[in-house]
């Protein structure tokens, strides 16, 4: 007979729920344990802004019910942390003490906000955002706040700040780049973004680095080594985020920025993988590996993980950036590189100021490597796509660009006049 | 069986009533920028292409929503945005690898066809038939592996093949 496999799931997010999707879509007899640090079913982080802007209330956050465990016969273990692994044993220890064994194991577990030490005080109204109960409590302290600074401006600070923008508080940003989405955009994009946001009467200082800060009476004076201080009723922390590797830690599983994984989502151990925010996988337009971050990538890395986990061949084709967002009502779409980095692209570029319509597409050798899109983003699916099977364009190459400029003629900008 | 939109090329002058009659059903005004069908002209070619969801039956758009808001009908095959569900995070407009999903601006929401639950408004409106719905028989597969070959003309040298697979 044959043995009774058993999957275990570290994490409960877009990795985790789309390789539980795919396990049972061939295996139904195998048992899965899925364990989570937070007590609650699984919710959307990519919702989480829209919840703090008011647009959604906090039970739509929740991607997904009772009956998605039961149905897919997933047993919880929620609220409790799997603090040590042990490839050997194939055992996970959790917080509980309790010890879970694996046949299968997928660590999904996410990466965490960064939070500089130099800045780590203990001060209840300095937040980083990532889970719901970092929103909860700015929700909370936002509807009082007169003063709010906002440090880094990728894009998760620009959406807190978008949806924040609406109460009455002054928002200020100190990023250290010289530009707003700085890891996402190129700098002609983001001078338009910039006077989007200081059109709404927010003030940003570039080039600025908080170094310390400290608190005054009820406030947080922010100290940056411009000389400039600021003082806040509220410091919100956007410097990026970190890969939640710590499971993976005094093992012989590889890790680098996040655990190592090949196309399958293997780890170098034979039967643990690793999909989402957590891995590190090949990037599928240059020969490196990177985490790549988001919820499509970790849609995808979940779903080929799942079917690796019971024994279905699925390659992963590699990792993307890419953004797609709205933000002070500006849309922006951004897949692949944004700017050339040192490589020889060649650039086709229209760009309308006045109109906020910015279109980029980055191009090597007649393969699309990147693209940024302002304002017009409806092909943005379609380059993706370009992208990712990596298409030769060169036939068609001046059709593209102008068609492509065409359909955005024809759909006629949307938004931002 | 389930039925589908058929697209004859041939017969298409580019007249985008079609758009104008989607974003009357759907938005409630005469605005292209508004439709969930749309008309990609290239006049000096002649060339004119009425694009639409092409309900794929394994969406990618449907695995991804973070919110759950995109469902597919195993019955009648529409793949649908559910409205009160959308936050508009624009996930899916990223996914569709056609670009077949766009946002609609004024409400805030991500918009795509969904054939009118059964009615589509734009066959009915259009005026030389090169919209039809139809029962998806052989007879309509082989129209699509025409458009296919026409398309692989057009776009010489980019095989959208493997993507016409999904929804041959």
């Amino acid at each position: 007979m044959a043995k009774h496999i058993r999957h275990v799931v570290i994490g409960n997010s877009a990795a985790a729920l789309s390789a539980i999707k795919s396990i049972r879509e061939t295996d139904h007899s195998s048992s899965i344990f899925l364990i989570s640090a937070e007590n609650c079913n699984a919710y959307s982080p990519v919702l989480i802004t829209y919840y703090l802007s008011g647009k959604i209330s906090r039970k739509d956050l929740f991607i997904v019910d009772d009956h998605f465990y039961n149905d897919n016969e997933v047993e919880r273990i929620f609220g409790n942390k799997a603090l040590e692994l042990d490839p050997k044993k194939q055992m996970v220890y959790l917080e509980d003490g309790r010890k879970i064994l694996y046949d299968n194991l997928l660590i999904a577990t996410g990466a965490s906000a960064n939070y500089p030490n130099e800045l780590r005080k203990n001060f209840q109204n300095v937040f980083t955002l990532r889970n719901i109960k970092d929103m909860e409590r700015i929700l909370k302290l936002s509807n009082k706040a007169g003063e709010i600074v906002i440090i880094g401006g990728g894009l998760v600070s620009l959406q807190i700040a978008d949806a924040l923008s609406k109460k009455k508080a002054r928002i200020t940003f100190i990023i250290s780049s010289k530009q707003v989405l700085s890891r996402n955009i190129d700098v002609e994009c983001a001078s338009i973004v910039k006077k989007k946001i200081e059109s709404r009467g927010i003030s940003i200082y570039f080039e600025n680095e908080v170094k310390e800060i400290k608190k005054i009476k009820d406030k947080a004076c922010l100290i940056t080594n411009s000389g400039k201080d600021l003082k806040a009723d509220m410091v919100i922390i956007g410097k990026g985020v970190t890969s939640n590797t710590q499971l993976g830690q005094n093992t012989s599983i590889k890790i680098n920025k996040g655990i190592l994984v090949n196309d399958s989502m293997r780890t170098n151990i034979e039967n643990i993988f690793a999909a989402g925010d957590v891995a590190e996988v090949n990037s599928l337009l240059i020969d490196e590996s990177d985490v790549f971050l988001g919820w499509l990538n970790a849609c995808e890395q979940g779903r080929v993980a799942g079917l690796n986990m019971v024994g279905c061949k699925e390659s992963y084709r590699g990792g993307l950036n890419e953004n797609i967002s709205t933000i002070f009502g500006l849309n922006i779409a951004a897949v692949g590189f944004s700017r050339s980095n040192g490589n020889k692209f060649e650039v086709l570029k229209f760009s309308d100021h006045k109109r906020k319509v910015y279109r980029k597409l980055l191009l090597d050798n007649n393969k699309i490597m990147g693209t940024v899109l302002l304002g017009r983003i409806e092909d943005a699916g379609l380059i993706r796509n370009l992208i990712r099977r990596k298409m030769d364009i060169s036939f068609y190459k001046d059709k593209i660009i102008s068609n492509l400029f065409n359909l955005g003629k024809i759909l006629i900008p949307l938004t931002n006049r | 069986m389930s039925k589908i939109l058929t697209i004859n090329v041939e017969k298409c002058t580019g007249c985008r009533t079609c758009e104008i009659a989607c974003s009357l059903k759907h938005a409630g005004e005469f605005n292209p920028a508004r439709s969930r069908i749309h008309n990609i002209s290239s006049p000096e070619e002649g060339f004119y292409l009425p694009v639409a969801c092409l309900q794929c039956s394994e969406p990618f758009c449907v695995q991804i929503c973070p919110n759950g808001a995109i469902t597919r009908d195993e019955i009648t095959g529409i793949v649908k945005i559910l409205e009160k569900r959308c936050v508009g995070c624009k996930m899916c407009l990223l996914a569709c690898p056609f670009g077949s999903i766009t946002f609609d601006s004024k409400e805030e929401k991500a918009i795509k066809c969904d054939l009118c639950d059964g009615e589509p408004e734009c066959v009915a409106f259009c005026a030389t038939g090169a919209l039809e719905f139809k029962e998806a028989e052989i007879a309509v597969k082989f129209k699509k592996r025409a458009l296919s070959d026409r398309l692989k003309e057009i776009y010489k040298g980019i095989s959208f093949k493997e993507d016409l697979e999904l929804v041959r």
